[in-house]
């Protein structure tokens, strides 16, 4: 059989969940396309190495990279609006409602045909894990955030601070642990593994439990390379991603749960909120939904009773 | 990807530097023919390179810095900066060399670069000493390493660009530099302090006099604290640092001293301009250069080759301070940076050395690089401001200066505490 | 020839008078950012971004200006050695050598920016600018290279002659 070398790339570290997704993938190409038409063999590129969050999306589509990692934080324009569902808050009531919307068909199909514009066929979801307020202050309530300087990254969580009355401040990554112990920003939105592993609790004592986001990225592979593969080495392919998103869900979720332990020994108070004071932030957010469902049309809509359904499904076990 | 290819990489690069091709295009076209071993399809990786890079925005504080470098330069802060140490130092026994320490230290706590150092405080410094009857061989040597101390102390551009490349602080690794930079200012003393001739003809110390005058060269004594300050008390970023520091030069130099004129502006942009696109120049070629062998997958079968050899840290350490000297002799710093970081830092992690010292570790050998020969940017900049001297003669002299580095990156090897005192009880 | 070392020369202070501006502008940005941010607790929504443009435009279009002349900073250490004559040819060589990277620049810059402009892609910031726009420094840039590097090789310097 023939066989080629094909390369891929993500943004985060090899050993984050989402790094396991993409380490995952690519052993279980090379063991899965072994007896098929084309053998493929893998070479990754973890922490932004090649490309990182911003390149992305033009690397794979332009075939720059086989098969990268899509955040759609940095997509933006015409063809992404009902993708923009994905930066929601507060748009899944726990990791299972996640998951059975991601499972869903129709769902994974509508991301699909967007990429499919972009020249790009959507592999997966890459699970990154929950998504938390954290600042130098208490954030317990939407009043809580007026006026404070968020650093914001993408066009998503730009809006959603704006929205809930805070100012939004873009930063590189590397200045945010500064940046805050020196009160230039008051705090930031990320995930607890995050806080975690680049020591940002010394910096910033409050965080919240309220689950923002039950964040996932997408793996996408190239479509004109995807649409010259093998049909068998594509359903290999196919199914290499469906094991690594399975194993990516259990350790994304598994990390979430350690980094918040961890946090609260090192002295990081969560605001734990009642179901009411949830409300507030749901409410809180409202104009997103708004502005979300008036550009995306239809197939937002339809995507919208997708979630709804999962978060019903979810809400009554 | 095999050692022949790399190999063949390698001598086409030094070839194109060899004929005389600028350095940022030949490591461009180095760039170029390495993705071509892939297939040409991935070319398209060189313009996704590019935008990525250019668009952090820790890189913006390199044009502000060399813009400031050069107001301060126009504006003669360092004659001020010199003449202040002077008055109170001039009459001790190598007064004058130590005066030129002092400026350089100072100067290097406002400028982000070497070369800038080297223009600005060498200018005054070099006639000054020669007049004093030191040797050649003090007199530029002190020079091409004082003028390093600007890479070192911070705000430093290298010291931006790494933690861009690793995601460490750039506050954190800029508090590293303060005591290693003055450790090695103290060396450099000391050099003075034992090799300067006896005789000064400095005037007779007046301490009225020497209040005056430092009290007149107060506006210009804060500029480091204006910088540094701001950022430490988180007032802005080190990025942002940079254009709080042209506003100030700006104020200090047109409505404070009045050494620039309005009309004097244009040639202050169009000089920047071009020595940020020098620079910036060298920058992208690196960038393309660094992805391409990424690409072919050099980075991660060195890093493979070490783990495999599982050399311990000391040794890996050596390794990396041999292929910088080497790499020294004919790149220029930010070029280096960006070649050899995202491929050594990793490898330094895996063996345990702390991140921000091996920041510091690595500028001290790039303070080096800016002194060896063929291509050393420090001899350069003395070259251009002594027209009349050959660069072989300023090699020959400023050469043996390096010992005082080498003394520097021994003691700091063994004591890496230095660098990290003021990092672990951060101010 | 007469007439393309005009063109040259217009395009060269062209890109003069922008660098200038942008560099000019670019502290004032960023210090106006500073001021929002600490002083009006307003950070604004552009300035980043703006500077990051101008940033990128301080690199790409000054590359051909400083090749017209002749101040990159390169080796000398083997051609300061040669005879006039070899310097001469060797200044030529590296100049095509510098053409054909430019002319890649060029076309793979073009396709970058064809290909934002295609996807009508965005930035994904609150501002949203139009992703072609900064992308076409990059052709733009190779493009004033092409044609110092094609200038310098109809024309070589006094120095070389
Ligand atoms: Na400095
Ligand atoms: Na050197």
């Amino acid at each position: 059989a023939d066989s080629a070398t094909i390369r891929v790339a993500y943004n985060l570290p090899k050993d984050h969940a989402t790094g396991l997704y993409f380490e995952t993938l690519a052993k279980k190409i090379e063991e899965l396309t072994a007896s098929t038409a084309l053998k493929l063999k893998v070479r990754t590129f973890p922490n932004g190495q090649l490309y990182n969050d911003t390149q992305l999306p033009d690397a794979v589509s332009t075939g720059a990279v086989e098969i990268g990692q899509m955040n759609i934080g940095f997509m933006n324009g015409p063809g992404t609006e009902s993708l923009r569902i994905w930066g929601l808050p507060f748009l899944y009531n726990s990791w299972e409602a996640l998951w059975a919307t991601e499972d869903n068909p129709a769902f994974k199909g509508a991301f699909d045909r967007q990429f499919g514009k972009f020249g790009m066929h959507m592999l997966g979801w890459v699970q990154y894990g929950l998504v938390e307020f954290y600042a130098s202050k208490p954030i317990a309530l939407p009043a809580d955030l007026k006026g404070l300087r968020m650093r914001a990254f993408g066009v998503d969580t730009s809006m959603l601070i704006r929205d809930l009355g805070g100012s939004p401040v873009s930063l590189s990554s590397q200045e945010m642990y500064q940046a805050v112990q020196r009160g230039t920003i008051d705090g930031f939105i990320t995930g607890p593994t995050s806080v975690y592993s680049r020591k940002l609790y010394e910096v910033t004592k409050h965080g919240t439990d309220i689950g923002i986001n039950y964040l996932s990225f997408m793996a996408t592979a190239n479509l004109e390379w995807w649409n010259k593969l093998p049909d068998d080495t594509r359903k290999a392919v196919a199914a290499a991603s469906d094991i690594a998103q399975t194993t990516a869900r259990e350790r994304a979720k598994e990390d979430d749960r350690i980094a918040k332990q961890h946090l609260k020994e090192l002295g990081v108070s969560v605001s734990e909120l009642s179901p009411e004071q949830r409300q507030q932030w749901v409410d809180a957010s409202k104009g997103l939904y708004d502005a979300y469902r008036e550009k995306a049309g239809t197939e937002g809509a339809e995507l919208l009773k997708i979630v709804e359904a999962a978060d019903r499904q979810q809400a009554a076990k | 990807m095999d050692f022949l290819t790399i190999g063949v990489l390698l001598a086409t690069l030094l070839l194109f530097l060899l004929l005389g091709v600028p350095v940022g295009f030949a490591l461009g076209l180095a760039g170029v023919a390495a993705i071509l071993t892939i297939g040409p399809s991935f070319l398209i990786q060189i313009p996704l390179t590019i935008t990525k890079s250019f668009s952090d925005v820790v890189l913006i504080a390199i044009p502000l810095f060399i813009l400031m470098g050069e107001i301060l330069y126009r504006g003669k802060v360092g004659q001020q900066l010199f003449d202040t140490a002077n008055v109170w130092l001039g009459r001790l026994r190598g007064g004058t060399g130590m005066s030129a320490v002092f400026a350089f230290t100072f100067f290097a706590a406002i400028v982000g670069s070497s070369m800038a150092s080297v223009l600005t405080i060498g200018k005054i410094a070099i006639p000054e000493m020669e007049q004093q009857g030191y040797s050649k061989r003090l007199t530029y040597g002190l020079t091409a390493v004082g003028g390093s101390l600007g890479i070192l102390i911070p705000p430093s551009i290298p010291l931006i660009i790494y933690a861009s490349l690793t995601d460490v602080s750039p506050g954190q690794v800029f508090i590293a530099g303060f005591l290693p930079g003055f450790f090695i200012a103290g060396l450099l003393a000391a050099w003075v302090f034992w090799k300067a001739p006896r005789t000064s003809k400095a005037p007779a110390f007046n301490f009225r006099k020497a209040c005056r005058a430092t009290l007149h060269s107060v506006p210009d004594l804060l500029l480091p604290i204006v910088i540094l300050g701001g950022i430490y008390a988180g007032i802005y970023t080190p990025t942002e640092a940079a254009a709080i520091g042209v506003i100030y030069a700006l104020i200090l130099t047109m409505a404070v001293r009045r050494t620039i004129s309005l009309r004097d502006l244009p040639a202050v942009l169009t000089d920047t301009l071009k020595s940020n696109a020098m620079l910036l120049t060298i920058v992208l070629g690196a960038l393309v250069f660094g992805s391409a062998l990424t690409l072919i997958g050099l980075p991660q079968m060195l890093a493979e080759a070490t783990q495999a050899a599982a050399m311990p840290q000391w040794a890996v350490m050596l390794m990396f301070a041999l292929i910088w000297l080497v790499m020294g002799c004919f790149l220029e710093v930010i070029s280096i940076i960006l070649i050899t970081v995202p491929v050594f830092f990793p490898i330094a992690q895996a063996v345990g050395i702390d991140p921000i010292w091996f920041g510091i570790f690595m500028v001290i050998n790039m303070e080096m690089s800016v002194i060896t020969p063929p291509v050393g940017m420090n001899l350069f900049a003395i070259k251009s401001i002594l027209p009349n001297e050959t660069l072989g003669a300023i090699t020959r002299a400023a050469v043996p200066s390096l010992i005082i580095l080498l003394i520097g990156l021994v003691v700091l090897w063994f004591f890496p505490g230095i660098a990290l005192l003021l990092v672990r009880h951060a101010i | 020839m007469g007439i393309v070392a005009k063109i040259i020369g217009l395009a060269n202070k062209g890109v003069t008078g922008l660098g200038i501006a942008a560099l000019g502008v670019l502290p004032l940005i960023v210090f106006y950012d500073v001021t929002a941010r600490y002083v009006f607790n307003a950070p604004t929504i552009w300035a980043t971004e703006i500077s990051i443009y101008l940033l990128q435009l301080l690199v790409f279009l000054p590359m051909g200006l400083l090749l017209g002349e002749n101040s990159h900073i390169r080796s000398t250490l083997l051609t300061d050695k040669l005879s006039p004559r070899a310097q001469r040819a060797l200044h030529l060589l590296s100049l095509a050598m510098v053409a054909l990277l430019a002319g890649c620049i060029t076309w793979l810059g073009w396709k970058l920016t064809a290909h934002s402009w295609h996807q009508s892609q965005v930035s994904a910031t609150l501002l949203a600018i139009p992703l072609w726009l900064p992308n076409a420094l990059i052709p733009l840039g190779g493009l004033l290279l092409l044609i110092n590097a094609l200038g310098g090789l109809i024309s070589p310097p006094a120095e070389f002659k």
